[in-house]
Formats: structure tokens, C-alpha cells, sequence
């Protein structure tokens, strides 16, 4: 068996990548090293989002975006369930109307058992209720137009939209403003973050939603990950550097090592 | 001026006048059924298709060509329902478990060729190059990757050299997400017209 030629640099870095991660996430649970994250302002606000819901009597929306769990999409979504596993927790503790409202079918089951695991732990299973948790449409158009009605017809006071968006980013955001909602968006899409910037109160951006899941947890084997991801981003930073000194002296020799 | 006599345009046009209702008016009962008919006719067609699907790549090559191994998925399909049966609910996160490791999967090494490899690889390029615009054009690449690759850094102090990469690097995306509220801005307004044209054009027949 043999690795297809132009794949071997990647496989070996695959191979190499995990093992770092690996360690750095059994060095933190044990305390080799204690790991800080900066602070992210629009993580913080997801508490004070779930409170200002409760004291309204209104409930608080949360979508764990558009993605899929079978797609490229998976990462984003499954940062957004850990999202969602936190916003309950809140929700649960807080005795907030929590509605969470489902894109793809895929995600619906594991969004179900995360809310229902999230009351149980939180020992209000008596509060959950099945329909916690909307299936709307697998449309994305009519998505967006299930959500904006449900803003209106449940007076939503609060609105987290964590995960992958596309087009009807803007039609959520836009639509939850004018009715006064407070939001936070957490997302990694790109195109989609200057509208959340422009709509929302809040919004983390880029790989912030990849680091949510360990900043609101404050689990040590999941920041230990995140600083083995950091230094996996210093090593690519390190190669860029090189890579670009080395071809302005006329050497493609780390190009010819990453496609190898 | 000659108005559209089928029935299609003026279900369309209506359902159109109906979503609008909502931005421009408030919450109101046309909106509802639109809203309503929206959702419904497409969950409608999701199921068509699903149906179609399990039909034509499930049951008719398992029966007619006997292809068994399509068992497997048409199983974990069915563990899917068993959610419903508090006794065995605990089947139906077999084939959940199996999606997300299929999907984590598939995506790990695809993430790392396209989004690490090969936008590093991108990145090098040659200076100076033959212009100045050229080179500048290409510093500033350089220069914004590596700042906001710094922003991204959470575990690292944010203090001395760190910190004014970071900040730089937020201000280049503050800049990066202005083009692209521009770009779809424009997008957006050649979707109104489209719809203008529909009511003008194909409903009213003015155009």
C-alpha cells in the first residue's frame, strides 16, 4: 500500500497535527500546563442574552446554523451543538422559554438529545419539553421564513445564531433588529459576518466558533486542544515565512515538500 | 398593459406581496399563510424527494438487483425511528454516531489539503515582483494572512509584537468584511429587481 503521490506531505502533517493535539489535550487535563484563552466579549454577552429573556418572560432562540454533520459544514455545526449544550445549561438554570429551531434533519436528533441531556444534568428534566426543538424546513429561504415568524409570533427576546449561514444571514439578523431582539452570532462563514456585525449585538467571528465550545466550558482537555491548535497555526506561520524568503531567493524547495 | 391569465404568476406575485407584507407593514395573517404555504410546499417537496431517493437508490437495487449490502444503510435508517420507543431509544444514536464520524471524516484531510496546504502554498510568492503595484499588492496579502492568523491565536499572551499583528489583523478584516457587504448589497438589490421584473414584467405584463 502506498500513499498517492501529492497526498504524502498531507498525510504525514495529518499524522503529525493529531498527535500534537492529542498531547496537548492530555498534557492540559493533567496539568502539565494551565491554559488561558483570551477573552471574547460576544461569549460573555450569551448569559447576559438568556437573563434579559427570562426577566422579559420571552424565550430565547437559539439555531445551530445551516450546516449538516456529513458535509464540510460539520465542524461549524458541531461547534454550534457545543454552544447549544452550554445555552441550555443557562436556560436550564435560569427556568428561560428556550426554543431552538433546526435546518438539516441530520442535526435535528443531536440537538434533541443535547437539550435533553442539558435538562437533565441541570436536574430540571420536569421543564423540557419535545417541542424545545423546531424542525422548520431543509429550504434555506424557508428556513429563514419559519424563524422570522416564529420571532414574531413567540415574542422572541433573545436570539443566538452559532454555526455556518448563508444567504439568509442577513434576512435573521435584519428581522430580529427591528423587532428589538438582542443577538449574538457566532459563526466562521466569511461572506456572512458583515451583516451579523452590522445587525447584532454581538458577534464572534472566524475561529472563535471552533474555540467557543472550550471558552464557555472552561474544560481542560478541550483548551488543551485549543492551544495545540495555536501552535499548529505558529508552525503554518513559520512555513509561510520561510516558504516566501526561500522562493524571493529562488528556491521552490517547501513548495516541492508540501505537494510531494 | 395585459395581466398574466395564469394562475401560477398571480399565486406567485400574491406569495410575493406577502413576504413583503412583513417588512414594510407588521406581522399580519397574509404573511402567516404565505409564510405557511412556503414551508409546507417545500417540507413537501423535501419528502417527495427523500421518498424518491429511499425508493431508487434503497429498495429497488436491494429487491430488483439484489445489491444486500444496501441493508446496512436501509437499517441505521430505520434505527433513526427508534427514538420513538423508549426501550430501544438507544439504537437511534448508532446511526447519528455513524453520521458525525463519516462527516468528521470525510472533512479532516479535505480541510487540511484545501484551507492549510494549499492557501500556504498560495501565500509564497515572490518579491519583489515585476511592478511595484504588483509587489504591494502581494505584501499586503502576506501581511493580512499573517496578522489575522496572529488574531486567531487565543492561548498566546496578547501583548508586544502579538498584539499589534492582532490588531492589524482586525482592522484588515474589518476592511475584508466592507467589500463584501458592498459586493452583496449589490447582489441583493439584482434579486429585488428580479422580483420587480416578475410583477412588472411577467405578472403585469408592463415590461
Amino acid at each position: 500500500m502506498t500513499i498517492a503521490p501529492g497526498n504524502v506531505f498531507g498525510f504525514w502533517m495529518l499524522i503529525a497535527i493529531s498527535a500534537l493535539v492529542i498531547y496537548t489535550i492530555r498534557a492540559s487535563e493533567r496539568g502539565k500546563f494551565k491554559v488561558t484563552i483570551r477573552p471574547i466579549a460576544g461569549l460573555e454577552a450569551i448569559e447576559e442574552c438568556v437573563g434579559r429573556a427570562t426577566e422579559m418572560g420571552r424565550p430565547v432562540h437559539f439555531s445551530p446554523g445551516l450546516g449538516d454533520i456529513v458535509t464540510t459544514s460539520a465542524p461549524d455545526t458541531l461547534a454550534a451543538l457545543q454552544i447549544l449544550s452550554y445555552v441550555t445549561d443557562v436556560a436550564a438554570k435560569y427556568d428561560a422559554r428556550f426554543l431552538v429551531t433546526i435546518r438539516m434533519p441530520n442535526v435535528y436528533p443531536l440537538a434533541t438529545e443535547t437539550v435533553r441531556q442539558g435538562y437533565i444534568a441541570a436536574n430540571k428534566a420536569d421543564s423540557y419539553r419535545d417541542n424545545m426543538v423546531r424542525y422548520v424546513s431543509s429550504d434555506q429561504d424557508a428556513y429563514a421564513a419559519g424563524v422570522i415568524g416564529l420571532f414574531h409570533q413567540e415574542q422572541v427576546a433573545s436570539s443566538i445564531l452559532a454555526g455556518l449561514y448563508m444567504g439568509e444571514a442577513l434576512l435573521l439578523a435584519e428581522s430580529a433588529a427591528r423587532l428589538g431582539i438582542m443577538q449574538v452570532a457566532i459563526t466562521a462563514s466569511v461572506m456572512q459576518v458583515p451583516f451579523f456585525v452590522a445587525a447584532c449585538d454581538y458577534t464572534v467571528i472566524g475561529e472563535e466558533l471552533y474555540a467557543a465550545g472550550a471558552y464557555l466550558t472552561n474544560d481542560k482537555g478541550r483548551l488543551g486542544g485549543i492551544a495545540g491548535q495555536d501552535y499548529i497555526k505558529l508552525i503554518v506561520i513559520g512555513i509561510i515565512l520561510i516558504g516566501t524568503l526561500m522562493t524571493s531567493a529562488g528556491s521552490n524547495a517547501i513548495q516541492s515538500l508540501l505537494t510531494m | 398593459m395585459q395581466i398574466s391569465t395564469n394562475i401560477w404568476q398571480w399565486i406567485s406575485v400574491i406569495c410575493i406581496f406577502g413576504m413583503w407584507s412583513l417588512p414594510l407593514y407588521k406581522d399580519n395573517p397574509f404573511y402567516r399563510v404565505c409564510q405557511n404555504v412556503f414551508v409546507g410546499s417545500c417540507a413537501g417537496h423535501a419528502i417527495g424527494i427523500a421518498i424518491g431517493n429511499i425508493v431508487n437508490y434503497g429498495f429497488e437495487p436491494l429487491f430488483t438487483q439484489s445489491k444486500i449490502d444496501l441493508l446496512i444503510p436501509v437499517i441505521l435508517g430505520l434505527m433513526l425511528y427508534t427514538r420513538f420507543f423508549p426501550g430501544v431509544a438507544w439504537l437511534s444514536r448508532w446511526p447519528v454516531a455513524f453520521l458525525v464520524g463519516v462527516g468528521v471524516g470525510q472533512t479532516i484531510y479535505a480541510s487540511l489539503r484545501s484551507q492549510v496546504i494549499n492557501q500556504s502554498i498560495a501565500a509564497m510568492t515572490k518579491f519583489p515582483q515585476p511592478t511595484v503595484g504588483a509587489t504591494i499588492n502581494g505584501l499586503v496579502s502576506l501581511i493580512g494572512l499573517l496578522s489575522i492568523l496572529t488574531y486567531f491565536l487565543f492561548t498566546v499572551p496578547q501583548s508586544g509584537v502579538v498584539r499589534g499583528m492582532s490588531e492589524l489583523g482586525r482592522w484588515m478584516m474589518m476592511v475584508t468584511f466592507g467589500v463584501g457587504f458592498g459586493n452583496v448589497v449589490s447582489g441583493r438589490l439584482s434579486v429585488l429587481l428580479g422580483e420587480l421584473l416578475k410583477i412588472f414584467g411577467d405578472w403585469l405584463g408592463m415590461i
